[in-house]
C-alpha cells in the first residue's frame, strides 16, 4: 500500500540506513565508549603526584600481593578511587537517562527527586553533631532516599499531572533542605562549616576499597533493575497515555523507575557528595550517539558517565597540586558551557 | 464520569462486538476520549464498572512520536511489555508479530525509517501497527483522521474497516460525521451525558444532531456511495 500523494519531500542522495546498519553503528559506539573508559582509567591510574608508568600499573594489577611505593599508590590509593569514580559516573548517567525518559524532558537530572538535598542535609546534620566521618555516607544515603520518598508520596495520586506535582514537590523540599543546611552552617562555626562545605562540593579524596564495595553493590543492583525496566521506559517515552494504551501499568512503572533512580543516585551522593551536571549532560551526549531507545541509551550513558567522572576526578587531583579541586566544582565549570550549548539546540527525546 | 465538579456522563451502557467498526461521535467535551479511556481501562470511572476482553489497545494516532523512533521499534514496544521479565532478548514469535502488524498496515517498506522521515499518514499507520502487534481483541482509536488530508482519511478508515472484517473490535472516536456514516457498522452519539447507539441511518438524524451539536445540521444521501453525508450550517 504505497502512498505518494502527501508524502514529505525528503532529499535521498543514498539509501536510508537499514535496521541492521543502525544496530551496527550503535554497537560500535558502545565498543568505542568502552575503549575510551579503559583508556581513561589507565590515564587516571598513571596521573598524580607520584608518576606511575603504564607498565608498572599493568604489573601491579597482575600481582596484587606485590610491594613497593608504586604498587601501594596504585592498589591502595588510586585503583579504588578510580573505580569508585567510574561507579558514580555510571550510576548518575543511568539515573539521568531513566528520569529523562520518564519525564520526557531532556533538562531533568537525577537530583530532581530531592536526593541530593536530602543527602546534603543529613550529612550536614551528621557532621555538625560530631558523628564519626565513617558514618556520614550512610547518613547521606538514608537522608537522600528519605527525601525522595517524601517527594514521591507528596506527589502521588491521580496520574494526570503526576510529573508536574513531583517536580514541584522536589523543588520545594530541596529549597527547604538547602535553607536548613544554611542555618546549620551559620550556627555551627567555621571548623564544621569547612568540613560540611567540602562534602557538599563533592569529591573522592580518601575513598577506599570499603567505599567501593558499597558503591559497586548499589550500582550492580540498580543496573540490574534498570535493565528490567528498559521496556517500561521505552513505552513511557511515548507519553503516559500512549504507554497505558499499549498495556503498561503506568503508576506502578513510575514508582519503580523513581525508586531505582533514587536508590542509585543516593548511593552515588553518599560516596561522592553532590556531583552535579553528570546526570544531565551524559544522557544528552549519549543520546546524540545512539538515539533515545533506552536499550542503547542506558549502557551508553553508563559508559560515558563513568568516563567523564574518571577523567574529572583525575583532573581534580592533578590540576592544582597539592590541593584538590572539589569534583562538583570542576564539573560545574565544564557543565555550565555544555548546558548553555544544549539549551540552544535541544534534542528531541 | 466526573472531572472535579463537572459530570461528563452518567450510566452509559456501551456494548461492542468483535468484528465490527463502531464510531463514537459527539460535540467537544461530550466525553468521547474519556469514554475510550474508561473502556480501555486506562482511566477509572468515578462510578460503575467495565467488563472488558482480555487485551485492549488504545491509541491516539495524532500523538507526536519521538523523532528517532521507527515503526518497527514502535510496534515492538507493546509486545515487549507483555514479555516475561526474565526473557532478555527479542523472541522470534515477537519479531513475527511485529512484521505481521507492519505488513497489515502497509508499512513493511518503511519499517526502519525514523519518525521524522515519515508523513503524517505513515505515523498514523505506525500507531495502528503498534496497537495490532499486541494481538488485541479490540483496538480503541482516538481521532484517527486529525491532521490527515482527504486521501489519507479515506485510506486510514478503509484500513480500519478491513481490520474489523478480520475479527477485531474497532472503536473509534471521530469528529467527521460523514466518515463515520460511510465506514462504521454502528455509531454511538454521545452528547449531554447520554448515548444513543445504532446503525448510521438510525442515529444520524438531522434533528438529533442539531440538538447535540448546537448548530443546524442537515443530512443528505451520497448519490454514488449511498452513505449519509452530514453538513453543518
Amino acid at each position: 500500500m504505497a502512498s505518494v500523494v502527501g508524502r514529505q519531500v525528503v532529499d535521498r542522495t543514498g539509501t536510508l540506513p537499514s535496521s541492521a546498519a543502525r544496530t551496527g553503528v550503535r554497537f560500535l559506539c558502545l565498543i568505542l565508549l568502552g575503549a575510551l573508559l579503559v583508556v581513561a582509567i589507565a590515564a587516571a591510574l598513571a596521573a598524580g603526584s607520584v608518576r606511575v608508568p603504564i607498565e608498572t600499573i599493568v604489573s601491579s594489577l597482575a600481582h596484587p600481593g606485590a610491594t613497593g611505593l608504586a604498587h601501594t599508590v596504585t592498589w591502595d590509593i588510586r585503583l579504588p578511587r578510580v573505580l569508585i569514580a567510574a561507579c558514580v559516573g555510571a550510576g548518575l548517567g543511568i539515573a539521568g537517562a531513566m528520569l529523562q525518559a520518564l519525564f520526557r524532558n531532556p533538562l531533568v537530572d537525577p537530583y530532581l527527586t530531592g536526593v541530593s538535598a536530602g543527602a546534603a542535609l543529613a550529612a550536614t546534620l551528621g557532621i555538625a553533631a560530631g558523628i564519626s566521618f565513617f558514618a556520614i555516607p550512610l547518613l547521606a544515603f538514608v537522608g537522600g532516599l528519605g527525601c525522595a520518598l517524601i517527594v514521591t508520596l507528596v506527589s502521588s495520586g491521580h496520574s494526570v499531572g503526576a510529573n508536574l506535582r513531583l517536580v514541584l514537590a522536589g523543588v520545594a523540599l530541596s529549597a527547604l533542605c538547602s535553607a536548613l543546611v544554611t542555618l546549620v552552617l551559620l550556627r555551627n562555626g567555621s571548623s564544621d562549616a569547612l568540613t560540611i562545605l567540602s562534602w557538599l562540593a563533592g569529591g573522592l579524596s580518601g575513598r577506599g576499597w570499603n567505599d567501593l564495595g558499597w558503591a559497586a553493590l548499589y550500582l550492580a543492583v540498580g543496573t540490574a533493575a534498570c535493565v528490567l525496566l528498559v521496556r517500561s521506559l521505552n513505552a513511557l517515552r511515548l507519553g503516559s497515555l500512549a504507554a497505558a494504551g499499549l498495556g503498561l501499568n503506568v503508576g506502578f512503572a513510575r514508582l519503580q523507575v523513581l525508586g531505582v533512580a533514587s536508590l542509585v543516585t543516593a548511593a552515588c551522593v553518599a560516596v561522592s557528595g553532590v556531583v552535579g551536571f553528570v546526570g544531565l549532560m551524559v544522557p544528552h551526549g549519549a543520546r546524540r550517539l545512539v538515539g533515545g531507545d533506552l536499550r542503547w541509551l542506558v549502557p551508553a550513558s553508563a559508559l560515558a558517565g563513568a568516563t567523564v567522572v574518571v577523567i574529572a576526578d583525575a583532573l581534580a587531583r592533578t590540576l592544582m597540586p597539592p590541593t584538590e579541586i572539589p569534583l562538583g566544582v570542576l564539573l560545574a565549570f565544564v557543565g555550565v558551557p555544555f548546558f548553555l550549548i544544549i539549551a540552544r539546540r535541544p534534542v528531541e527525546l | 464520569m466526573r472531572y472535579g465538579q463537572r459530570r461528563v456522563f452518567d450510566a452509559l451502557d456501551v456494548d461492542v462486538q468483535g468484528g465490527s467498526l463502531r464510531a463514537i461521535v459527539g460535540p467537544n467535551g461530550a466525553g468521547k476520549s474519556s469514554l475510550l479511556r474508561v473502556l480501555a481501562g486506562v482511566q477509572t470511572p468515578s462510578a460503575g464498572s467495565v467488563t472488558r476482553a482480555k487485551r485492549i489497545s488504545l491509541i491516539s494516532p495524532s500523538s507526536r512520536l519521538p523523532a528517532d523512533v521507527t515503526p518497527r521499534e514502535l510496534a515492538g514496544y507493546g509486545p515487549a511489555l507483555h514479555r516475561p521479565w526474565w526473557r532478555l532478548g527479542v523472541p522470534d514469535e515477537e519479531r513475527a508479530l511485529v512484521d505481521a502488524a507492519l505488513a497489515r498496515v502497509g508499512l513493511s517498506d518503511r519499517a526502519d525509517d525514523a519518525a521524522a522521515d515519515l508523513s503524517d499518514g505513515e505515523v498514523q499507520r505506525a500507531w495502528l501497527a503498534a496497537a495490532l502487534a499486541t494481538s488485541p481483541s479490540a483496538v480503541l482509536i482516538d481521532e484517527p483522521t486529525t491532521h490527515l488530508d482527504l486521501r489519507y482519511q479515506i485510506e486510514v478508515m478503509t484500513m480500519l474497516c478491513e481490520l474489523a472484517r478480520g475479527g477485531i473490535a474497532i472503536v473509534t472516536a471521530i469528529h467527521d460525521l460523514t466518515l463515520a456514516a460511510r465506514f462504521a457498522d454502528s455509531i454511538s452519539l454521545l452528547a449531554a451525558g447520554f448515548i444513543v447507539t445504532g446503525a448510521p441511518e438510525a442515529v444520524l438524524d438531522a434533528t438529533a444532531l442539531t440538538r447535540a451539536f448546537g448548530v443546524r445540521i442537515t443530512t443528505h444521501r451520497d448519490p454514488i456511495g449511498g452513505f449519509i453525508v452530514c453538513l453543518a450550517g
